[in-house]
């Protein structure tokens, strides 16, 4: 019962694939790494599958019913299901309440990489409780945010350069933002703001809590606790 | 780019034209002119002031409900550039403005409705009381010629009006 | 357009509620300063109980003008105050939030900090 209204919600789902990459980078950012667990039919066929229908169907509008989310109603018979239905409906066009075009979900993947390697570079050096906001939804000016916590001005100094370089080099990218070593050094490339801050500089403006609305991403490498305060 | 309304006279504002003002709530009012920003700052309600739209609608002399509208909806989604999409939309827009200017002039008729007749029976009125400003009654009973025939009769009527224009 | 002698209103939380400006950070005649120029200010009124207290020179950013804003696509902008945000000599705000609607041109003169703490920008 409950896979026949997983399925019945899915159905337009199933003949519009495309949108899937969005619907996940809607319900979980991560999605470059595809190991949500809730969307496993994601990989195989489907992706093939997705390929040539977003080949294929580049001038219709793609619409879409938002997915069942729920992780039990996904499993193998679903995907059998999504296959029967897509034979016998071919393609299926409905009116989706919001639209997440494709291009703004590369954009998203694009900048969401470029901010992974940055905060990637700044562990490297040490910094401390690094934590990865996206705040597209909160703010406009921007996607991502980083916010890391350095130990010593020369810390800072080094964070900066370090990522700096990496950018410059890597994408080409040139930050605007300080130059001097600050106790609040921020670098702004554009779509990716990222924050060094001290511990009690960090205390103080409290970033987190005014973003605490932004979906924060998880990071893959080894990630500090932050400082011990006693 | 983006058009937007007119706070005032809901206008479209296009790029370069017109000033936004920003209250300290945050609240944005954009205006096409400084006609509409003086009024604004004149703390004129756009309800009342006779020429702009929020009036007419108001006191239906335009149309209020249409689905015409709906086409012009804001939409905070901005859409990837497809060709195709931009070239149908910019020939809907054509065909939706014609519709709704078509919608609209319909509706004045429908305002306007007999108004014609209205007019007429005021003019009959006035020129059956208002006679005697031109003639002493005693005069129009004495000389039937003098009064106007109760016919109506198109011809005879201009040529009255012609009399009475002459006579003033 | 601030000049010597013109009152701000205080636009974060640092403590300070009132400025004066006294001086354009810039060239040395400028007359006047718009949105996002630094002004050295005199508090004329501040919260009690704060770090800032009344009559202490700080410097601060203009982030409201009621003189309009012109930018380069044709929008003019016109805020409804004169406002300020604390900063110190670094280019850090002294206080933790900002009030109010912000310009984003403050984000091209490297004010992003602000404009990170602001609720909204226009």
């Amino acid at each position: 019962m409950a896979v026949a209204t997983a399925t019945a919600v899915s159905l337009p789902g199933s003949a519009t694939l495309t949108q899937l990459s969005g619907e996940l980078s809607r319900a979980a950012p991560n999605f470059p790494r595809l190991r949500v667990p809730r969307a496993h039919f994601l990989q195989g066929k489907y992706l093939r599958r997705m390929a040539t229908f977003r080949s294929s169907n580049s001038e219709q509008t793609h619409h879409m019913i938002p997915f069942a989310y729920g992780k039990e109603n996904v499993n193998e018979d679903t995907d059998d299901m999504f296959d029967e239905l897509f034979n016998k409906y071919g393609k299926v066009v409905f009116r989706r309440n919001d639209k997440r075009p494709s291009a703004e979900v590369d954009d998203d993947a694009e900048s969401l990489s470029f901010a992974v390697a940055m905060a990637q570079v700044a562990s490297e050096v040490k910094a401390a409780d690094i934590k990865v906001l996206f705040v597209k939804p909160l703010v406009y000016w921007t996607r991502f945010f980083i916010i890391a916590t350095a130990f010593s001005r020369p810390q800072i100094d080094a964070i900066g350069s370090r990522i700096r370089d990496l950018a410059e080099k890597k994408y080409g990218k040139v930050p605007s933002g300080d130059s001097k070593p600050n106790s609040w050094t921020l670098l702004d490339f554009g779509d990716v703001v990222i924050h060094i801050f001290l511990p009690q500089q960090r205390e103080f403006y409290n970033l987190e809590e005014f973003y605490a609305n932004a979906t924060a991403i998880e990071l893959p490498f080894e990630n500090q606790p932050p400082p011990f305060r006693p | 780019m983006r058009l937007e309304k007119c706070w005032f006279c809901s206008s479209t504002v296009y790029p370069g034209h017109g000033i936004q003002f920003v209250r300290n709530d945050a609240k944005i009012f954009r205006f096409c002119r400084s006609k509409c920003h003086k009024n604004f700052k004149m703390k004129r309600n756009p309800r009342k002031v006779k020429w702009t739209k929020a009036y007419r609608r108001l006191h239906g002399k335009d149309m209020t409900q249409d689905s015409t509208f709906e086409f012009e909806r804001k939409r905070n989604r901005p859409e990837r550039y497809d060709r195709n999409l931009a070239e149908n939309t910019l020939k809907a827009i054509k065909k939706i403005d014609k519709v709704r200017v078509d919608r609209e002039a319909r509706h004045h008729t429908l305002r306007m409705k007999g108004k014609r007749a209205k007019e007429q029976r005021e003019a009959a009125k006035e020129l059956e009381q208002g006679i005697p400003l031109v003639k002493a009654p005693s005069v129009l009973q004495e000389e039937p010629s003098l009064t106007l025939p109760k016919i109506k009769v198109k011809v005879s009527h201009q040529e009255s009006q012609e009399n009475r224009l002459m006579e003033e | 357009m601030i000049q010597p002698q013109s009152h701000l209103n205080v636009a974060d939380n640092s403590g300070a509620r009132e400025l004066m400006c006294i001086r354009i950070i810039g060239a040395s005649n400028r007359r006047y300063a718009h949105i996002g120029d630094i002004i050295v200010a005199v508090i004329k009124e501040a919260l009690p109980n704060t770090p800032l207290e009344r009559s202490e020179v700080i410097r601060a950013v203009i982030v409201r003008t009621c003189k309009e804003l012109k930018r380069d696509n044709g929008m003019i902008i016109r805020y409804d105050d004169n406002a300020a945000v604390v900063i110190d000599q670094e280019g850090n705000p002294k206080g933790t939030r900002v009030f109010g609607a912000i310009a984003r041109e403050l984000r091209q003169l490297n004010f992003t900090k602000i404009v990170s703490l602001a609720p909204e920008v226009l």
